[in-house]
């Protein structure tokens, strides 16, 4: 009898530690899109960046600023407002869209913010560790043409079980000299949400 | 003669004139300065916040999303309830709460003080340890 009830315990046991291990974890592709809250998520970030890109590489002030110039248009990223009800960080789009210059190399990219106080105080340094011939030089840095300024917005719509969310993220270039704005793009983007 | 001098500072003051027209591009402002001064001094802030994010969400009207919130802070409230009544209690007794009645404040209790035929103005006190000879 103690048998029988020591054998239905350890099988009790072990049932419920491997029910404890049941999660399931899978590699997908990040270009696959998931949806699971209904809320802001990287597809749409993808969504954003892609249609972004394609706008901002076609656009008429790339054209037209090479024609007068004869050079690539030197561009600097700003500040990007999240006017929206949910936390979105411009970044991953952002980032998507700065490597789509480079890739490009219609125009050039140049840092601005912490990184560029980083890079700075790199050059500070080097001016008292670094050998003579390796040493940076200050003011020799590339001034931006035109800067990269956006906004998110969205609105929500919601009855009992249903929501309607709609984004409108727009990203401007402006001119830093004549502060004329060269470019805008835009992605809309909404969603349906049933509860 | 005496007139040199004022010639010489003439000419000095056309040509710094002269040279502050020339530093001024084609169709450019000549109170330009008055702005960038403003904005040399303003600029740091401004730069910092290159590359980011600024958060400046709103909250929407979603009765359901409130209702969601509500349920996990009623949630949070009654996982932190015990908690609360402790401190509440520790606060109390720190401050010199005795229930119902003054009893000497001993730390190790010996069964005497009080009577112990039921649990009705107790002294209770988180500091003591009871050893068992009153309850």
């Amino acid at each position: 009898m103690k048998k029988i009830i020591l054998l239905a315990s350890l099988s009790f046991i072990i049932v419920f530690s491997l029910e404890s291990c049941s999660r399931k974890i899978q590699r997908v592709s990040p270009d696959q899109t998931i949806d699971i809250s209904g809320r802001w998520n990287d597809s749409d970030s993808r969504m954003v960046s892609e249609d972004m890109i394609q706008q901002v590489l076609s656009g008429a002030w790339l054209d037209r600023y090479r024609t007068k110039f004869g050079k690539e248009p030197v561009v600097i990223v700003g500040l990007v407002r999240n006017k929206s009800h949910e936390h979105i960080d411009a970044e991953t789009f952002i980032k998507d869209i700065e490597q789509s210059f480079i890739r490009s190399g219609r125009v050039r990219l140049v840092k601005g913010g912490a990184f560029r106080e980083e890079l700075r105080a790199e050059r500070a340094d080097q001016q008292n560790n670094a050998s003579i011939s390796t040493v940076k030089k200050f003011g020799k840095e590339l001034g931006a043409d035109f800067m990269l300024q956006g906004t998110i917005n969205s609105i929500v719509d919601a009855h009992k079980k249903e929501k309607v969310v709609y984004y409108q993220i727009n990203l401007e270039l402006t001119n830093i000299e004549t502060n004329e704005t060269v470019w805008i793009g835009d992605k809309k983007i909404k969603k349906f949400i049933e509860n | 003669m005496k007139t040199l001098p004022l010639i010489a500072l003439f000419m000095t003051s056309f040509l710094f004139a002269q040279q502050n027209r020339e530093a001024l591009d084609y169709d450019q402002n000549p109170n330009y300065q008055i702005s960038q001064q403003k904005y040399m001094k303003e600029s740091p802030k401004y730069v910092a916040l290159q590359g980011t994010t600024l958060q400046q969400t709103y909250k929407a009207i979603d009765p359901l999303e409130e209702k969601r919130e509500l349920k996990a802070l009623k949630k949070r409230y009654r996982a932190e309830r015990l908690k609360w009544r402790h401190e509440e209690r520790m606060e109390k007794y720190k401050n010199g709460y005795v229930e119902y009645y003054d009893v000497p404040r001993s730390s190790i209790n010996f069964g005497w003080g009080w009577n112990n035929w039921n649990n009705w103005g107790r002294y209770y006190s988180p500091f003591s340890f009871n050893y068992g000879f009153c309850y």
